[in-house]
């Protein structure tokens, strides 16, 4: 009678470890826990965000009904209402998710991307500066459609206002929080 | 077919009164009774115990409570399934998850549930063992309040 261990309170302390070491340095990779299965990559990154207290959309079926969503404990929701959205990074979509508003800014929603490990996977190139990113830098992402950065882009344009978005894969896990000023090569 | 005429809300509350040895003995022979998979996280910790109060309906957190619940199934090889759920206040992860298989098996009507009815009969029978002995002593701190009528008399003619 054991849980996945994506679950187990100790892994998913040390994905919330990285997932602030990702934060902390925007556009580096943070390596997840080696217990963590590559394919698994969001759904450890999910477990380790997400309590009964948040919402999450999950508009493309990445998450088993059965195995996760019942471990997660997040409520359902739209993705124009939802705090956590989940999609796949090499397919764009049109999305409206919260950006928050001027005087609670954090009342925005968090986007997870989940980038494809196959080997002929589009290979984008961001370009990145701001805060905690010392020189600007030049980091190469597979499995993202540069679409998705045009459209956070214009979340992120009336700052405060905008999303935060996590790259994840079996790489480990990136972050652009809403400071980070992203261009694509 | 039913095994118990008790109420399945209070399954846990005989359990927990009966034997604590000789249900975590049938827990481990529940155990291996097939594939057993969470339904859904197990939880174990404490727990705000929120209410509202009476004077302007307000909510407010009288305080922590410690609290397990496991959301369960078994399946055995013969193709039975049952599901089964427990909340208790102990932060006691296996316990509540014995309760949770108990509580599927029982409610199944398996065979293999006829010790757990014996041991809800046993958790009855201590917890009304508990209610006697209560009553006892209550009754024996009754007060005759007519006795203090008749002692007001007395000093009133003295």
């Amino acid at each position: 009678m054991r849980l996945e261990a994506i679950f187990n309170p100790s892994l998913q302390q040390a994905v919330f470890r990285a997932t602030l070491q990702a934060q902390s340095y925007p556009g580096l990779a943070a390596a997840l826990p080696q217990a963590v299965d590559g394919k698994d990559a969001h759904r450890a990154l999910l477990s380790a965000l997400l309590d009964a207290e948040v919402s999450l959309a999950d508009p493309e079926n990445l998450l088993s009904a059965e195995t996760d969503w019942p471990f997660l404990e997040a409520r359902r929701a739209s993705v124009e209402q939802a705090d956590f959205i989940l999609a796949e990074g090499a397919r764009p979509r049109l999305l409206a998710p919260r950006l928050g508003t001027l005087s609670e800014p954090e009342q925005s929603a968090t986007l997870v991307l989940r980038l494809a490990d196959a080997e002929n996977a589009m290979q984008t190139r961001l370009h990145l500066s701001g805060p905690g990113i010392r020189e600007p830098r030049t980091v190469a992402v597979n499995g993202l459609h540069p679409e998705w950065i045009k459209q956070r882009n214009d979340w992120v344009a009336s700052f405060p206002l905008g999303v935060d978005l996590f790259l994840v894969g079996s790489f480990g896990v990136i972050a652009l929080p809403r400071t980070t000023h992203v261009g694509v090569q | 077919m039913s095994l118990t005429h008790e109420p399945r809300g209070q399954w846990p509350r005989l359990w927990l009164a009966a034997p604590r040895a000789e249900l975590l003995a049938a827990g481990g022979h529940l155990r291996a009774l097939g594939k057993i998979r969470h339904l859904a996280l197990p939880q174990m910790g404490l727990a705000l115990l929120p209410l509202v109060d009476g004077a302007f309906h307000e909510s407010f957190n009288l305080g922590e409570i410690p609290l397990a619940s496991s959301q369960l199934s078994i399946h055995t090889a013969d193709g039975r399934e049952a599901r089964g759920a427990s909340c208790v206040m102990q932060d006691d992860i296996s316990m509540v998850e014995t309760l949770a298989l108990a509580d599927a098996v029982l409610a199944a009507g398996w065979p293999e549930g006829e010790a757990l009815a014996v041991l809800l009969a046993q958790g009855r029978a201590a917890l009304d063992e508990v209610a006697r002995q209560r009553k006892a002593l209550l009754a024996a701190t009754t007060v005759d309040f007519a006795l203090l009528g008749e002692t007001e008399d007395d000093d009133d003619a003295a």
